[in-house]
């Protein structure tokens, strides 16, 4: 990549999303994700400017090619990604996913099955009524495992799912 | 910007130089043809210091004023471990000094672990220049890659001491694999055995032409050759003191002398079923000279050290873990370090992989190659234009955690383990208290979330921002792991967006006028040929 083509991508890359910027469609698999991060290697890595004395670009170089990392990093992870995704489609579009994006997944993760003992219990009672096809009992009982972790924003996300499915 | 740039396999037990000359990457011999170099610094007295094979002698004759095997204690505070075991076995006396660093006393002069590895580094330089005729100051120097960031950074700082312009610092498996598969348009995934001296590491690594991707990594950086021996030895001790009711224990010159002829013994041990170890005069008894004279056998040898093999698999087990392969998925097994050659190790890595491991190249000279070819390659990058040259590209992970504390004694992971590099993420602090006028964070490497079971890297303070509320000052930090990977740190105070003032404090960093003097003390030294 020329230099000039470098710098204008450095000075746009807050506008990019990790798609966009490792060349990739919305729905590629695993392998696509690491294809697009060596390609992105082989033409935008730091090492390629090492001698280089201009410091303008290397600090420009350093900043895309940190991206790049990041991209892969979220997009190469099958959680991460799914969260991200979901950052693109509301209308506050978020192009990175940040620290705190991590922290929520994570509470996320650990609110996931439930953290009090008739949480655990109602959510797993309200998931096996969703799979054996009862969705209006399912949602009933998972309202009430709501009741006792008002916080967890892993039912709640769960019951919209649930309401918003046909 | 010379022509030539090095790459030094700084080991434990041994060092190694690389260089590319005429387009071939080599390993530069010293004057007697010997291409691996002891990593023994002795103190000859005077103003002298003789680096290497030679220096290896005195570890017996003068064990005072020798220091070998200064890497495991290489950025270890002194508190850890390893330092309080170094302690129990070396002749000289290790001191703390402030920051809970160590000094080591030799002949009442106080040096540090960093300038020790210098003498090594600066003995591989001078071998390297005086092969090419060129003073040679670029360098790519090798660490372990489970090294965390106190241990490289003081490698950076012993680069630095010698004279060395430290081009970038490249995990040795990674190194191994570049010089395994650079200019041979591969297509493979592979695991990098990295069994050295003091360390063992494991990283997979996805090879694709140019590209050198590390999928996973593991290490344990309290294993190595170096425990082969120390068993061997205590199992020879322990015979000897139910045969003769001495104990070589209470004698630190014997059980050098024994360890020694240990480390040798396991070296042939890897071709002969059985070895004797022999040493004349072990022990003085009253004016009698004591004999030490044991067979030891294949099997016998490998019932000692059957479990310090077994635990490099679990090892393995975590870096395909965290690359999400089984052992099946890969195609081939590279074998690098010196106890690699143990028929034992061979055959446990062969059953653990499935297949026989790749034994085509010289495990002890690998890294040192392909630490060359990367230095080369970095050299030659202003040569030419961006994207143009045939040099390949190690896409490296970090192999430990980063995590800050929070209250309470625990801490908080930022920056995942196994997570590629050079990378960078920010986290939002605030203040917790009316008119706090500092922000203080600590910053730890390692998987525990308990302060006291990670390492601590260092403590920030950061101050400037506009006094006010609790909440109100809003400093965003952020965090970078760097291609070498070096963890650093700055801040922005996001009302103002200016870069905010900070304190690092118990930071293994050496000053720069602290390396300055160093330097210059190392220089004024006369380095003997060794």
């Amino acid at each position: 990549m020329d230099i000039q083509k470098l710098m204008a991508l450095a000075s746009r890359i807050d506008e990019l999303d990790y798609y966009q910027l490792l060349g990739l469609q919305r729905n590629a698999n695993s392998g696509d994700i690491r294809v697009a991060y060596h390609r992105r290697a082989r033409t935008l890595h730091p090492d390629l400017f090492f001698e280089s004395t201009d410091e303008q670009l290397k600090v420009a170089i350093d900043r895309v090619y940190k991206r790049v990392t990041e991209a892969y990093l979220v997009l190469r992870d099958d959680d991460k990604r799914a969260y991200y995704n979901e950052g693109l489609t509301v209308p506050q579009k978020r192009l990175r996913y940040t620290d705190e994006d991590e922290k929520r997944l994570r509470e996320n993760k650990v609110a996931a099955g439930g953290t009090t003992p008739q949480g655990r219990k109602l959510y797993q009672e309200a998931e096996r009524l969703y799979q054996s096809g009862d969705r209006v009992k399912a949602i009933q009982t998972l309202r009430m495992a709501s009741t006792f972790e008002s916080k967890n924003v892993f039912f709640q996300k769960r019951l919209r799912e649930w309401e918003s499915a046909k | 910007m010379g022509k030539h740039a090095i790459g030094i396999d700084l080991g434990t037990t041994n060092s190694c130089v690389g260089v590319v000359a005429n387009g071939v990457p080599i390993v530069v011999p010293n004057q007697w043809g010997d291409n691996l170099h002891a990593s023994v610094v002795h103190f000859p007295g005077g103003d002298r210091v003789i680096v290497g094979n030679e220096a290896k002698r005195h570890v017996i004759l003068d064990p005072d004023r020798t220091v070998w095997s200064v890497k495991r204690i290489l950025g270890r505070k002194s508190f850890s471990h390893e330092v309080k075991k170094a302690q129990t076995f070396c002749a000289y006396q290790i001191v703390e000094s402030e920051n809970h660093a160590i000094r080591l006393m030799i002949d009442g002069q106080l040096f540090s672990p960093e300038e020790i590895s210098a003498f090594i580094l600066r003995e591989m330089r001078n071998l390297a220049s005086a092969y090419v005729q060129e003073d040679i100051i670029d360098a790519v120097v090798t660490v372990p890659a489970y090294f965390n960031d106190n241990q490289r950074q003081a490698t950076l700082d012993s680069g630095r001491i010698a004279g060395l312009n430290v081009l970038r610092m490249i995990n040795e498996p990674t190194a191994a694999a570049l010089a395994y598969g650079y200019g041979r348009e591969l297509r493979q995934r592979v695991a990098i055995y990295d069994l050295g001296g003091g360390t063992f590491d494991l990283s997979v690594m996805e090879i694709d032409g140019d590209i050198f991707e590390v999928l996973g990594t593991a290490g344990d950086s309290y294993l190595g050759g170096d425990d082969f021996d120390m068993r061997m030895t205590e199992y020879l001790v322990d015979r000897y003191l139910r045969d003769t009711r001495v104990d070589l224990r209470q004698n630190r010159q014997s059980l050098q002398k024994l360890r020694e002829a240990c480390e040798e013994a396991k070296k042939l041990l890897s071709v002969h079923p059985e070895v004797l170890v022999s040493i004349p005069d072990i022990f003085v008894d009253r004016g009698r000279s004591m004999s030490l004279e044991y067979m030891v056998s294949q099997k016998e040898f490998n019932s000692l050290v059957t479990d310090l093999v077994q635990r490099t698999f679990k090892v393995c087990d975590e870096a395909l873990g965290a690359a999400r392969l089984h052992p099946r998925d890969l195609d081939g097994v590279i074998l690098v370090g010196g106890p690699t050659r143990l028929p034992l190790v061979r055959e446990a890595v062969q059953y653990y992989f499935g297949q026989p491991p790749n034994v085509s190249l010289n495990p002890d000279e690998v890294v040192a190659l392909g630490a060359a070819i990367h230095a080369n390659s970095l050299i030659q990058s202003g040569a030419a234009r961006g994207g143009q040259i045939g040099s390949a590209h190690l896409l490296d992970v970090t192999p430990l955690s980063l995590q800050i504390a929070t209250v309470g004694g625990y801490t908080e992971m930022l920056i995942e383990r196994n997570t590629p590099i050079p990378i960078e993420r920010s986290r939002i602090f605030t203040t917790v208290r009316d008119g706090q006028e500092r922000v203080n964070i600590r910053v730890y490497q390692g998987e525990s979330n308990r302060e006291e079971e990670n390492v601590l890297l260092g403590y920030f303070d950061f101050e400037g921002f506009r006094i006010g509320y609790r909440g109100q000052a809003r400093i965003e930090v952020t965090f970078s792991i760097d291609a070498s990977g070096l963890v650093h740190v700055t801040a922005r105070d996001l009302e103002t967006g200016l870069r905010q003032r900070m304190t690092v404090a118990l930071s293994s960093a050496l000053s720069e006028d602290e390396v300055v003097r160093l330097s210059q003390r190392g220089a004024g030294m006369e380095l003997a040929n060794g």
